[in-house]
């Protein structure tokens, strides 16, 4: 074929084709050119004072997000370099010559991040005028932002001390109010003689506080019995402790009366506006007064004194009212003057933000580059698009013209022993789609780029589970109002879901255009079907229509002319059909995009002058494939055009196990027995052919080179195509290890021969998931919709369309669209990219999180994540749960098994802390030294995450946490040591509950208590369909998305279904010796505690 | 409509777009007519005029014209838009061919249920 011989270049197949160049710059235009440069983006420097390969370089500006990405382009690392690498990377930064500067950088983008807060703290939003700003150089925002720093902390300490004052004003006159309202009115109640009072006093003990109040406000016989009062002003959430210390602390001789202050107080150790309680607390004896003094203090509660006269409290309201008012004045006019302040900084911030990132890019990079030997010039070394060479060109003349440089800049070709990086020229629309790409691996060096066909075949396979054009139109509009507002969105940013929306949003459009063709095939609109092409093509058999439901209609004329027959919706036959229908559309569309898959291997192998792979690569792959999964795909084309009832699986299960056995009923064509025994041969043979040639002839090859014999085969590159990851073995033929590329050989045939098989199995994904789909809509259209229409109240109707629409946004929408956007993942990166794409795989794992969208890179660990994922955060408040229900108490010894992430332990002590707190007498901060907290898990990985965060969390100093490394079924504390033992999310892994259990019995003291909170059984109906939906296709996916490892949530849906239910469990409780057992089911039994004694 | 006509409106939607797509991304005027006169249904007048006012001045053989022609056509295929469309096009007309397919000779026929 001498026609592919010279094929145009295919756009975007290919990566850019690359060129090394070194650039000497003079160093007074250096600044200049590597700002250009920056600008430009499409040159990638090499470090030269690092011989290293690694770490290479481009900066590029992107002003409309205010961000100076500084992004890598891979290239082959060996681990060794990766290594050396970082060894140096300690020494370097002190060696480079333009540190000052970059730290000033630092410096002054820590002041503008400081500013940023402030405005925001302020709330002002003043939106920057790119055409007013004046510009002005590093040096003067240098001092600008210093002299801006410097007043706004001025003001800031200064508003600080005033709105201080300011509060504690407010809380006096609140108290004043208030208290002084309690005093009045009891001094108007006092009538009656005192003797009689304090008879009644002491013979009820100070139950009858009406009484008591009574005679304590009365300022002269207060006076004599030794009453006093303090008033103050506390936290509404402390108030009931509060009340309950004080109580105790002096024995029950006080009378508390409190009143909610009426308005909300800033709090002075958060800042946030609380609700507080107003207290008046009456006593007697000084000892008293200095403990109740201390509690308020413990408790924070301010105390300010009252006049017990009532003009004075009068004229003190006055004073402090006319005070306030002015410190209001004061501190009204200081905020203007800082707002002011903060707005005219606002108007420039992102000017400054922007400037500042620039400058930093463009020392970092100078910084990279190396001064030659006279030290007036700075040489670099980087690669670029050869296309971009001009522009290169032309941005470093205006540098030198620019910067009134004597001298130009050289900018010059050099040849390269290294495989060039890979560059993809994107735009907005291919860009989403080369990320998908670059998710998997990044492409080798002019790899075939299979993002050319993801772009269509990625939203396509999306949209056949996701068919339904209804659901396809909300899509749309979904993806229009990202695409109409794509300047405004792109300009601003954006939260993580909206950010991973908006970067998508292209793909979304596709995935809507095709979900509403695919809706339109499948005949579903909300699942409902529309006559849109025309009517059926089944009609009754007679006219009385009565066999229709016995013996079903008959087809009359052709088949209905686009996509499913609406007939058969809601019929007792439609899911045999559809499901077969599916079934092997899944099977016919994965053994074409397989088959792609393999011819792009033979455009990569020409394309790179492979003759060996095409031969023992390409065709023995193909033969197998086809001669097995496209048979398959032929017999079903065949079947469906004969009408025959041949069943294909039989054909094809005897087809290995029976070859020349008697086809009988199941012989769609004619010499079939025979093209089967062909095939079955030709795939058989098909296995050693891709197995064995491959590594004997590139030995001979080797040897032959080696010998020196025939030099020309050194041009061809076939060597190092698949065996040579890294760059070194291109010049280092020497190193031919047999055995090595023999095994790896192996591996790839055995990976592609069973990979063929569970391949196409995998593409059947495609059928359960749209069957879902459908199924499920169904049901909300059914169960919802038509339920609620069916009454005739205009309430039920409007909130059935209310649930159906948020089910349908919520369930269909999103959790759909996320899981059938993640098989469709999986169908590219694992059925089809693995056909043909290398990739670096390396750097995949780094990559991933940077190139995914960096939306999961900020959160600690993936763990974290995926339970807030799946259980959408209410992970958290099943444990808040489980340990009100412990009770924990200080000084208690507690054991928390399989909880190494330390959720459940820094809850309990959190508990015993707050608990102690509010019991400040000494004997209980005593006991609390007794407290003790172990923390056993089996996996000591678990335990890290938990050490690492106590540090976090500021618990590292604490003793009272333990953590030990043990098994739940043989614990290595002793007898009866334990006062308390939970177990969080850990029974159901345990091999042997009932000995977990006993264990648990062995180290409780008596009157301990056992608390075990774990998945559980939904018994709900409705939500138990939903919820089995929700663990079976959604965690895995997600589990394999963001923590790479969907076996592993495989295996944790499997074992809650394994898991006893809430009964069952109870029982085995008891059995094990616990008694006042019961449990309690969270959000119907996802979830479930249940509660133990030993007594 | 049969399953010819259908695939034959599928060819014609998929080179309409073609052209469109040909027409509204333009990569310049040099390369555009000649691309556009190697679309295989608008080509065949347009290529053989061509091939036949070049014959004229210089020697015209079919196999020159036919590489020229093929050669088009793949040039245009290799354009990254187009394969986009042609892409789609296949992936849009397998979905309904199958869908059709399948119900050309069903083996089970509608049972309506009680409730119709």
């Amino acid at each position: 074929m001498k026609l592919f011989e010279d094929l145009p270049p295919m756009d975007h197949l290919r990566s850019e084709d690359m060129s090394l160049v070194q650039i000497i710059i003079p160093v007074e235009s250096a600044h200049r050119a590597v700002s250009y440069l920056g600008e430009l983006g499409l040159l990638q420097l090499k470090d030269v004072r690092n011989p290293n390969p690694v770490d290479l370089i481009v900066f590029a500006f992107d002003s409309h997000r205010g961000s100076c990405s500084v992004f890598w382009l891979v290239t082959p690392a060996t681990k060794m370099e990766t290594k050396r690498f970082l060894l140096n990377e300690d020494k370097s930064p002190f060696q480079r010559t333009f540190v000052n500067q970059v730290k000033r950088c630092g410096e002054m983008s820590r002041k503008l991040r400081f500013f940023g807060d402030q405005i925001s703290k302020a709330g002002i939003t003043a939106s920057p005028c790119p055409a007013s700003q004046q510009v002005i150089d590093l040096e003067e925002l240098e001092v600008r932002s210093s002299e801006h720093e410097a007043e706004l902390l001025e003001m800031n300490a200064n508003s600080e001390k005033l709105r201080q004052t300011y509060n504690e004003l407010l809380e006096f006159k609140l108290v004043l109010l208030k208290a002084g309202g309690f005093l009045v009115a009891a001094q108007n109640h006092a009538v009656p003689p005192e003797t009689e009072l304090v008879e009644n006093i002491y013979s009820k003990k100070d139950d009858e506080s009406v009484f008591l109040l009574e005679q304590s406000v009365q300022p002269e016989s207060s006076s004599k019995a030794g009453l006093r009062f303090i008033s103050g002003i506390i936290c509404k959430s402390k108030e009931l402790t509060f009340e309950r210390m004080l109580f105790r602390a002096t024995r029950g001789n006080m009378f508390f009366n409190q009143a909610p202050a009426g308005e909300q107080v800033m709090d002075p150790v958060s800042g946030e506006m609380v609700e507080k309680t107003v207290f008046v607390v009456f006593f007697s004896g000084e000892q008293a007064k200095n403990k109740i003094l201390k509690i308020c203090q413990a408790f924070g509660a301010s105390c300010y004194p009252v006049p017990e006269e009532n003009s004075k409290q009068m004229q003190l309201t006055r004073e402090v009212s006319l005070r306030l008012s002015d410190l209001e004045a004061t501190l009204d006019a200081g905020n203007r003057h800082r707002n002011k302040a903060l707005a005219s900084i606002a108007s420039q911030l992102w000017n400054w933000i922007i400037m500042v990132k620039k400058e930093k890019g463009v020392y970092d990079t100078l910084n990279m580059l190396n001064f030659d030997v006279t030290k007036k010039c700075l040489v670099g070394e980087g690669w670029c698009p050869t296309f971009a060479k001009p522009q290169i060109k032309e941005a470093l003349e205006h540098a030198t013209i620019h910067s009134n440089s004597q001298v130009g800049i050289i900018f010059h070709d050099m040849d390269s022993f290294e495989s060039p990086p890979t560059y993809f020229r994107t735009n907005r629309f291919t860009h989403a789609f080369q990320e998908i790409v670059d998710a998997y691996g990044v492409a080798r060096y002019q790899e075939a780029n299979p993002a050319v066909y993801s772009v269509i075949t990625f939203p396509f396979l999306f949209a056949v589970m996701f068919g339904d054009w209804g659901h396809g139109l909300c899509l749309l509009l979904g993806s229009l109002i990202l695409i109409l507002h794509e300047k405004k969105l792109g300009s601003q940013k954006l939260g993580s879901f909206m950010e991973m929306a908006f970067g998508g949003r292209y793909v979304v459009l596709l995935m809507a255009l095709f979900s509403i063709y695919c809706g339109l095939i499948y005949n579903e609109f909300f699942s409902v079907p529309f006559h849109i092409f025309g009517t059926s093509a089944y009609k009754c058999r007679d006219s009385s229509c009565s066999d229709a439901h016995t013996t079903g209609l008959i087809k009359y004329r052709d088949p209905y002319p686009f996509g499913v027959d609406p007939r058969w919706r809601g019929s007792r036959s439609e899911l045999p059909f559809l499901n077969s229908v599916k079934m092997k559309m899944s099977i016919l569309l994965g053994v074409s995009q397989m088959n792609l898959g393999i011819l792009l291997s033979y455009f990569d192998a020409k394309f790179h002058g492979s003759s060996l792979d095409i031969r023992y690569q390409f065709m023995p792959q193909m033969i197998f494939l086809n001669s097995l999964f496209g048979y398959l795909a032929l017999l079903i084309v065949i079947k469906w055009c004969t009408g025959s009832q041949a069943d294909l699986y039989h054909v094809m299960i005897y087809m290995f196990l029976e070859p020349t056995g008697d086809l009988g009923e199941n012989q769609l064509f004619w010499g079939q027995k025979e093209l089967q025994i062909l095939l079955l041969l030709m795939a058989i043979v098909a296995v050693p052919w891709m197995l064995f040639p491959k590594p004997f002839i590139l030995r001979k090859l080797h040897t032959e080179r080696f010998q020196g014999r025939t030099y020309g085969i050194l041009g061809t590159s076939e060597m190092d195509l698949d065996h040579d990851p890294d760059s070194a073995r291109r010049q280092h033929h020497e190193d031919f290890n047999f055995s090595e590329v023999f095994v790896h050989q192996m591996i790839h045939s055995i990976e592609f021969v069973l990979g063929a098989v569970s391949n196409t199995a995998s593409y059947l994904r495609l059928w359960a998931l749209s069957l879902a789909h459908s199924e499920l809509s169904t049901v909300f259209y059914e169960k919802l919709l038509l339920l609620a229409w069916g009454y005739d109240s205009v309430i039920i109707r409007i909130a059935g369309l209310a649930v159906f629409a948020f089910a349908t946004a919520f369930i269909l929408l999103m959790m759909e669209t996320l899981s059938a956007f993640l098989h469709a993942l999986r169908l590219h990166w694992v059925e089809f990219m693995g056909k043909f794409y290398h990739g670096f795989k390396e750097v995949r794992e780094e990559e991933k999180s940077k190139l995914v969208g960096n939306v999961f890179s900020s959160v600690a660990s993936n763990y974290d994540l995926m339970n807030d994922l799946m259980s959408i955060g209410l992970h958290r408040l099943w444990k808040d749960r489980l340990v009100t229900k412990l009770c924990p108490f200080p000084g208690m010894k507690h054991l928390d098994v399989a909880g190494g992430t330390g959720d459940i332990a820094f809850r309990v002590l959190e508990s015993i802390r707050s608990v102690s707190h509010r019991a400040m007498q000494d004997g209980l901060a005593e006991t609390e030294e007794q407290t003790q907290i172990y923390i056993c898990d089996i996996n000591p990985n678990m335990l890290n995450i938990g050490k690492k965060r106590a540090i976090e969390r500021g618990f590292a100093e604490d003793r009272y946490l333990h953590w030990v490394e043990g098994d739940a079924e043989a614990l290595g504390f002793e007898d009866e040591s334990m006062d308390g033992y939970t177990i969080g999310f850990g029974i159901r892994n345990v091999t042997h509950i009932e000995k977990a259990l006993a264990e648990a019995y062995r180290v409780l003291k008596r009157g301990g208590r056992f608390l075990c909170l774990e998945l559980s059984h939904v018994e709900f109906p409705v939500f138990k369909q939903l919820y089995d939906y929700y663990s079976f296709s959604v965690i895995p996916a997600v589990g394999e998305l963001v923590a790479g490892d969907r076996e592993s949530y495989e295996y944790l849906v499997e074992s809650i279904r394994r898991f006893p239910n809430q009964d069952a469990f109870g029982r085995m409780i008891v059995e094990a010796g616990f008694q006042k057992v019961e449990y309690e089911n969270l959000v119907g039994g996802v979830v479930a505690i249940h509660s133990g004694l030993k007594l | 409509m049969g399953f010819l006509m259908t695939t034959i409106i599928f060819f014609v939607v998929g080179v309409v777009a073609s052209v469109l797509v040909r027409l509204c991304c333009n990569r310049g005027p040099s390369t555009n007519l000649y691309v556009i006169a190697s679309i295989p249904t608008l080509s065949w007048l347009l290529g053989v005029s061509w091939a036949f006012g070049k014959g004229l001045c210089s020697k015209f053989s079919i196999h020159s014209f036919l590489r020229m022609e093929i050669h088009g056509i793949l040039y245009l295929i290799f354009w990254f838009h187009l394969t986009l469309i042609i892409t789609a096009t296949i992936c849009s007309w397998m979905m309904w061919a199958i869908v059709y397919l399948a119900q050309l000779k069903p083996l089970i026929v509608p049972i309506l249920s009680e409730g119709e």
